[in-house]
């Protein structure tokens, strides 16, 4: 009988261990910092969640936003600090273009408390993008210490804009015969 | 009574293959210290497992 116990013990040993190694896996997928970008352009919102920034390939590769050139769009990035310290950074969004800063739209230093969240929300006009840039995509950049987020952006033109500019008319003149 | 025991050790097999494809596609995600402790208590798990079965008289 004292043996049977004895043995027993082992087994829950055994057991105990395989609890730990679930609870790490649990604990691990939990703590760190999570970000989450959601892109209203007044049509429709897109939302890039944690989950995909880590497996892009299982989301299409790349993320892209479109704006309709008369239009403006409200990017709302939303960080969430799953760790026992407190998340101190810099957070810094830009439009890039071939390498290059077209435009700044956020920057801040920013300080999220131990398992806070907080959301960060800017706007972008079509307006404010120098016109050679219309219909070529661009990249909007965010950068928050180790973190580094790329979405794609496009400013397209609707149907209604189309419209508004006249097609222009071109007059030949056939020479005599 | 021998094909109980093919497909015991076919079913034991693919439960193996099935735990061993799982673990090798979380452990991906896993940090550091995460994978260290994981490791130590997989150690202890076979460790304790073995001395079960050995108090059994296996």
């Amino acid at each position: 009988m004292a043996t049977r116990k004895h043995n027993n013990i082992f087994l829950i040993l055994a057991l105990l261990c395989f609890l730990g190694i679930v609870a790490i896996f649990i604990f691990d997928g939990y703590i760190g910092v999570y970000d989450t970008l959601a892109v209203n352009n007044g049509q429709y919102t897109q939302t890039v969640t944690p989950d995909q920034w880590g497996q892009p390939e299982r989301y299409g590769g790349s993320f892209n936003a479109g704006i309709p050139c008369n239009g403006s769009a409200t990017f709302t990035y939303t960080m969430e600090n799953h760790r026992f310290n407190k998340y101190n950074s810099r957070l810094d969004a830009t439009l890039v273009y071939n390498e290059q800063i077209v435009l700044n739209l956020f920057g801040r230093d920013i300080s999220i408390p131990a398992f806070g969240k907080q959301s960060f929300e800017w706007t972008l006009s079509a307006a404010d993008v120098p016109m050679q840039y219309r219909n070529v995509v661009g990249t909007i950049k965010i950068v928050s210490g180790n973190i580094q987020r790329q979405v794609g952006l496009n400013i397209y033109e609707t149907a209604a804009t189309k419209s508004a500019s006249p097609i222009p008319t071109i007059t030949i003149t056939l020479p005599p015969r | 009574m021998k094909l109980e025991y093919i497909l015991y050790g076919f079913g034991i097999l693919f439960c193996v293959a099935g735990v061993g494809y799982l673990a090798a596609e979380y452990v991906k995600y896993l940090s550091d210290l995460g994978k260290l402790g994981a490791l130590v208590l997989t150690i202890g798990l076979f460790a304790f497992l073995g001395k079960y079965f050995e108090r059994l008289g296996w």
